[in-house]
């Protein structure tokens, strides 16, 4: 779009005629060709299509596009006409390595069309598809194993039963996966994905039938009910995972002690593990009465723990978040984002006397360095966890409250009041008390 | 990890100072530490103080890996004026930032794409050249996308 302002910056008068008030005019005119491109590519293809009506210089430049985004109103428009892969776009003159494709809600006939498009990607050896489904669950053909050349995949609401043949992506690296059915009666072939660094999987079913060797792995984000998390644990043990992110999407109510035992034999012995990211649901797992206090091994490499929906007043999760944070010696920051609304169903008492027993931390957080706790409500139990917090940690440099939207501002005056009555362990650090976001 | 920190210095001449192990999430920034060590004040002729400060505050960002991608994307929200973004992609560009580049691109396509064509020469100030002839023509040759 700015090669033609380029142009225009050259002429003077013009300028002047057409940007009377544009002082900064200049600071565009040497923005790089590559970031242009990179601005057209993002455009959904309609609009890209549209920039050849601009002005002279811009009539093909969209087809230079090495990247289409097909998004709702695009979809739209083609499922009503009938006809996804004519008018040209199919002939499109570069390969098309990058696609964003939509499935609209709207009644379709059969998925024939989009059936066409994936035998189209995986002749241009498509390296990143993106397909967003707001239809029925999309049956992904049998094409669609010999996009071989995919480096980032990212699919939602489909079946994937692969083939049985079916090897692998070689080359994947950036895989997600949202409502995907592995189908009940596929023969759960072992997928490869030798180059995979990064997995997330969001609330996909029959997941038993989903083998993966992913040896590079290092990021894995899992949302998911607890009762299929065992068949994540193998994820668990890649040997280059560092960062994990677990949440839970309902809590766990009859877990087995020999599953739960499981797991925490797992997370004491990831080697590699830096940053973990959970929710309250699943703190609720290493805060039962059977965990024991000390892990067999610390999770010595555990560097950032984060919780979100964190529910200060239940003993459960309370006991929980203390499990991690006296089995993380080396933990250097820590986020906690608390859960809003259903305190009144717990038992604050509990909760407190809990916080304020003599060992309930019996741990100092000697490298924690960074605190941040967001929702703040002032809720006994929170001021607690932060007392506890602020006197246990002494190389302690920055801890940021964030109050909750919710509360009056004398309110969060008494809990700035009451926060900094609490003694400190680390003498330089600083408390940042903000403002809650508008 | 060290604490050693670089200076950087906008076209306008104006110095910011950003701890190395920040800075090096800048390829090019990686790549002139790696050479020649970087002792000295690093010049960023392209970029307007105006600009840098906002990368620098990008670089400066203390967020768990997980919800960077949040993060980037609020922190380009919040600067939804075009001029600026374009200055913000060319900037992250320059200093091959991806994360930075791609989202600041993203919120520029995100913007435009609810334009009138009118309102992208506008915007982006492109001069219309074309006849409406030349324009009917393209309307018809892609209907569809109008």
């Amino acid at each position: 779009m700015l090669l033609i302002f380029l142009k225009l910056m050259t002429d003077d008068h013009k300028r002047r005629r057409l940007l009377p008030c544009v002082v900064e005019g200049d600071r565009l005119s040497n923005l790089p060709e590559s970031a242009v491109s990179s601005i057209l590519e993002r455009l959904p293809v309609q609009d890209a299509v549209r920039t050849s009506i601009l002005s002279k210089k811009w009539r093909y430049r969209w087809t230079t596009m090495t990247s289409l985004v097909l998004d709702k109103q695009f979809s739209g428009k083609f499922a009503i006409n009938g006809a996804f892969g004519r008018n040209g776009l199919i002939l499109h003159p570069r390969p098309i390595t990058k696609i964003s494709l939509h499935i609209p809600t709207m009644y379709l006939d059969s998925f024939q069309e989009i059936d066409q498009w994936m035998l189209f990607l995986s002749r241009n050896s498509v390296k990143e598809l993106l397909l967003t489904n707001s239809n029925r669950p999309y049956k992904l053909p049998s094409q669609f194993s010999s996009c071989l050349e995919l480096r980032k995949l990212k699919l939602e609401n489909c079946i994937f039963a692969p083939p049985l043949k079916f090897e692998g992506f070689p080359n994947l690296e950036e895989l997600s996966l949202k409502n995907i059915d592995f189908g009940a009666d596929s023969c759960g072939t072992l997928v490869n994905l030798p180059q995979l660094t990064k997995l997330n999987f969001i609330s996909c079913t029959n997941v038993h039938n989903f083998k993966i060797n992913a040896q590079k792995l290092n990021a894995l984000a899992v949302v998911t009910y607890p009762d299929v998390l065992l068949f994540f644990l193998r994820l668990f043990e890649s040997p280059c995972l560092t960062r994990i992110a677990v949440r839970f999407l309902k809590p766990v109510e009859d877990f087995v002690r020999v599953e739960m035992m499981k797991l925490i034999e797992l997370l004491s012995k990831l080697p590699e593990i830096q940053s973990f990211v959970i929710n309250g649901y699943f703190l609720k797992l290493l805060g039962a009465d059977n965990i024991p206090k000390w892990f067999s091994h610390a999770v010595n490499c555990l560097e950032h723990l984060s919780v979100r929906n964190f529910q200060y007043s239940d003993l459960d999760q309370l006991r929980g978040a203390l499990c991690l944070l006296r089995n993380s010696p080396n933990l250097k920051s820590l986020s906690l984002k608390q859960s809003v609304g259903h305190a009144l169903t717990y038992d604050v008492e509990a909760a407190s006397d809990h916080l304020e027993s003599p060992d309930c931390l019996d741990q100092t957080l000697n490298h924690l360095l960074d605190v941040d706790i967001e929702s703040v409500d002032g809720s006994r139990p929170e001021l607690l966890f932060i007392k506890l917090l602020l006197a246990h940690s002494p190389s302690l440099n920055e801890m940021t409250i964030r109050p909750i939207g919710t509360i009056d501002a004398s309110k969060r005056l008494n809990i700035a009041k009451d926060i900094m009555r609490f003694r400190r362990a680390s003498p330089k650090s600083e408390l940042i008390y903000l403002d809650p976001n508008p | 990890m060290s604490k050693k920190t670089l200076t950087l210095m906008s076209k306008d001449k104006q110095l910011f100072n950003i701890e190395e192990h920040l800075a090096v999430q800048s390829v090019t920034i990686r790549n002139m530490v790696k050479e020649d060590g970087a002792s000295s004040v690093i010049p960023l002729p392209r970029v307007d103080s105006e600009t840098l400060a906002l990368v620098i505050e990008y670089l400066n960002r203390q967020q768990a890996p997980e919800e960077d991608e949040d993060y980037v994307k609020k922190f380009v929200d919040e600067r939804g004026e075009i001029p600026t973004l374009l200055e913000l992609a060319q900037a992250a560009l320059d200093l091959d930032i991806k994360k930075l580049m791609d989202a600041a691109c993203m919120k520029v396509a995100d913007l435009i794409k609810d334009f009138t064509l009118e309102e992208v020469r506008e915007a982006l100030r492109i001069e219309n050249d074309r006849t409406p002839e030349e324009e009917k023509a393209i309307r018809d040759e892609f209907q569809w996308a109008f």
